[in-house]
Parts: structure tokens; C-alpha cells; sequence
């Protein structure tokens, strides 16, 4: 049902209708921001990344193929992006400190439970970017496997394998350090 | 008990794929094994802390940025603007023709013609005609999401300046669109490479941020058109009144 309005908006978008690419981005916009806030762990990259996806998106919008899901593809570009960046930055990137508001809780147990939060993401970002960007999708973006094959343009095995690997990582990233 | 089945069977337990078999296996597993029941609850508490990392709220604005001067072709018509632009082409004018002099005095008098590079400095340092009581100046933005292009066109008389200033993140184009019965394109200066043909000039300006002057001779109307990607961006349309 979604995707067939994503493919209806797109439509829309290309015969002019420009209220048909501002829903694009108000549906996706949460979504890409956070892919790449958990990938590269900075808001002003995530920021600049969903920017920078959605201008791709829309001058490329003749080239989308409606067979795929529009958020897969979307995604793709954003993965990519944040991709590139690790690339061009080494290895982890420049991951900065990332406060996580709560709310309903003590300033006691609001710091332990930052405290575990920033611990995850921090373990999460010193994943090797292939197995963080399984963990993003599936984690944060809550995408199905086969969805995940096809944002990253794998074997659905390949990413179950991926997937496997890094919570075993993480799990003893975070037990080692008593979080977990 | 391999430990690396008690692993395939947890991770299928994750993501909610066990069959009933499977799911009676590894009840039977955790139940006669300590070891086993430590890492199934190892997996399930970083499954659970994943899980418990709530979705970030993108910034204040990003929305609007991303749709910053609309990424949708919109038409804008260029409004007459203000003059305090022409006292600082006057002395830019006089500045720059004052250099020219002195360098040029300096050349000759060093027995060498100016060359090349002479010639195109000249070009790129020329000012506009100190503007009469004739002279008008418009300004359009053409914009588009990560694209900026700023124009202002001067007309002095017959002459016509079409200053372009972008920021994008991309290669951008603009095209100019004039009536070559009316108006032709004298030269241009500046980072940009042109092409002209016809009716159209076309100005390719690269990522990062670019100036580009272009002369022109005769009269407005001038219709721009930002491009990106093969795609009509933006356009506006200069409508200066005739000399």
C-alpha cells in the first residue's frame, strides 16, 4: 500500500505536482536523517547527508525504477553517502557526543540509562561499516531482511550473515564492558 | 552442544524466524545448560538495548532546507532592485580601469604587448559603463535544494551585465534565453565555461561556489532557466524596460 503511493507521489512529482515531493520528504525525511545520524554518529553529517539525498532524489526522480520500493532506494543513497564519508574520513569517522533526551525518568537513572544508550551507539560505531550499516537498517530503521538486501544490493543470506556477525560482535563489545 | 547451533538458534530467535521444532530445541537447550541460558540472555539484552534507542528527531528546519526556494520548477519574475549596488560599481570601475592604465603604461613602456593573459584579465576587470540616468539593475534567485544561483543584470543603455553567482553541492547549469533578433552575447568572464548558440547561452558552473559575468548588447527581456542533472530547476525572467 505504502509503496504504491511512494510510486504515486513519484509520479505526481515528475508530471509537476510539487506538493507531491514536499510528502516525500515529510515521510522520509526522520528516517534517512536517522540512518545516517546512526551511521556516522553526527548530526550535522546526518544533516548534511539528508540534504544531500534528497536533492539526489528528486533530480534523479525519472530514473527511479517503481518495480523497487522508494524507501529503498532512498535509503540506499543515504547509506552511501554515509558510506563515502567513513571512506574519505578512515576507518570510524569523527563520531561526536551524541546526548539522547529522556523522558519519565530521574536525573539518576536518566544518566545511567545515557549512559547505556551512548555506550550502544558508541559500540555500534566502531562496527566495520558493512555490519553497521545491517544493524542501522535493521535496528533503527526496522526493515525486514529482504528490504535490507535490497537497500545494500545483496543476497538476503549474505545480509542474515552480516547481521549475525555483528550482534555477536556487539553483544561482546557490550558485555565485555558490562552493559550488556 | 555446539555452541555455534545455540547462536543460529538465538539470532532466529531475534528476528521471530524459529520453527516449532527449532523452538522446542532451544527451550530444551537453556533448560539443562547454564552456559547456553548466559548467552541467550546476553543476545537478548543487546537486542533490547538496540531496540531501546529511540528514533532521533531531525533538527529544527531540515525540512525547510530541503525544500529550500522549492526543489520544484516554480517560476519567479525578477523585481527591480535597489540601487546601493551602483556606487560600488562606479568605484570598482574606477579602480579597476585606473590599474589597467598603470598596468598597461607599465608594458608598453617595458616593450612588451600585452598578451593573452592581459587580455583576459582586462576582460574579467572590465566594469560596467558608469551607469546614466538610464541605467537599471534587477535581481532574481533561482534556487533549488543545495543549489543557489544569484543574478543581477545591469542595463546601461544598450549595454546589458548578467552577473551569476551559485553555491551548489553539484555542477549546475543556467541558460539564458534571449530574442537574437533583439539582443546578442558579447563575451563572458569568470569561472564558468559558456556556450552560446542561437537564442540561448549556456553558463556550466561548477560545484563549490562561482562568479561569472556575461556581456550582453540590446535589450531585455532575458528568460533564465537553472538546470541540474538534465532537469529544469527553476526559472526566472528579467524584464528590464528598454533604453
Amino acid at each position: 500500500m505504502s509503496d504504491n503511493v511512494d510510486a504515486a507521489r513519484v509520479r505526481d512529482c515528475l508530471a509537476g505536482d510539487p506538493r507531491a515531493f514536499e510528502a516525500l520528504v515529510a515521510r522520509y525525511e526522520r528516517p534517512v536523517y536517522n540512518v545516517a545520524l546512526r551511521m556516522l554518529r553526527n548530526p550535522e553529517d546526518a544533516r548534511d547527508i539528508a540534504q544531500s539525498v534528497f536533492m539526489k532524489a528528486w533530480l534523479s526522480l525519472s530514473s527511479y525504477d517503481p518495480k523497487y520500493k522508494f524507501y529503498s532506494w532512498i535509503y540506499r543513497m543515504a547509506i552511501n553517502e554515509s558510506l563515502n564519508i567513513l571512506r574519505s574520513r578512515g576507518r570510524d569517522g569523527e563520531p561526536v557526543d551524541e546526548r539522547i533526551p529522556m523522558e519519565g525518568a530521574g536525573p539518576a537513572d536518566e544518566l545511567v540509562a545515557g549512559q547505556t544508550r551512548e555506550a550502544v551507539l558508541a559500540a555500534v560505531g566502531r562496527l566495520r561499516p558493512e555490519h553497521r550499516s545491517v544493524i542501522v537498517l535493521r535496528y533503527f530503521v526496522d526493515l525486514p531482511y529482504e528490504d535490507i538486501a535490497q537497500v545494500l544490493e545483496l543476497d538476503p543470506k549474505t545480509v542474515k550473515s552480516r547481521l549475525y556477525t555483528a550482534r555477536q560482535v556487539l553483544k561482546d563489545q557490550l558485555t565485555g564492558r558490562g552493559v550488556a | 552442544m555446539e555452541r555455534s547451533r545455540l547462536e543460529a538458534l538465538v539470532q532466529a530467535q531475534l528476528d521471530d524466524e524459529l520453527s516449532t521444532a527449532q523452538r522446542a530445541e532451544l527451550a530444551s537447550l537453556l533448560l539443562r545448560d547454564a552456559a547456553a541460558r548466559r548467552l541467550h540472555d546476553e543476545f537478548q539484552r543487546t537486542d533490547r538495548l538496540l531496540r531501546d534507542i529511540p528514533v532521533a528527531e531531525p533538527p529544527a528546519g531540515l525540512r525547510e532546507a530541503i525544500l529550500a526556494g522549492s526543489a520544484r520548477p516554480e517560476r519567479s519574475e525578477a523585481v527591480p532592485g535597489p540601487r546601493r549596488w551602483e556606487f560600488a560599481q562606479r568605484i570598482a570601475a574606477t579602480v579597476v580601469g585606473g590599474l589597467l592604465i598603470v598596468g598597461l603604461a607599465y608594458l608598453v613602456a617595458d616593450g612588451r604587448a600585452p598578451g593573452t593573459a592581459l587580455q583576459g584579465s582586462l576582460e574579467a576587470g572590465r566594469g560596467p559603463q558608469l551607469p546614466g540616468p538610464a541605467a537599471e539593475e534587477a535581481r532574481a534567485s533561482l534556487h533549488a535544494a543545495g543549489i543557489a544561483v544569484d543574478a543581477v543584470l545591469h542595463r546601461d543603455g544598450e549595454a546589458l551585465r548578467l552577473e551569476l553567482g551559485s553555491a551548489a553541492s553539484l555542477p549546475v547549469e543556467v541558460a539564458i534565453r534571449i530574442d537574437p533578433r533583439s539582443t546578442s552575447f558579447a563575451g563572458g568572464a569568470g569561472s564558468a565555461s559558456l556556450a552560446a548558440s542561437g537564442d540561448e547561452i549556456v553558463v556550466r558552473l561548477p560545484a563549490g561556489r562561482q562568479r561569472t559575468m556575461l556581456d550582453l548588447s540590446g535589450a531585455a527581456p532575458l528568460q533564465l532557466e537553472l538546470r541540474a542533472g538534465g532537469r529544469v530547476l527553476n526559472t526566472a525572467r528579467f524584464a528590464l524596460s528598454g533604453p
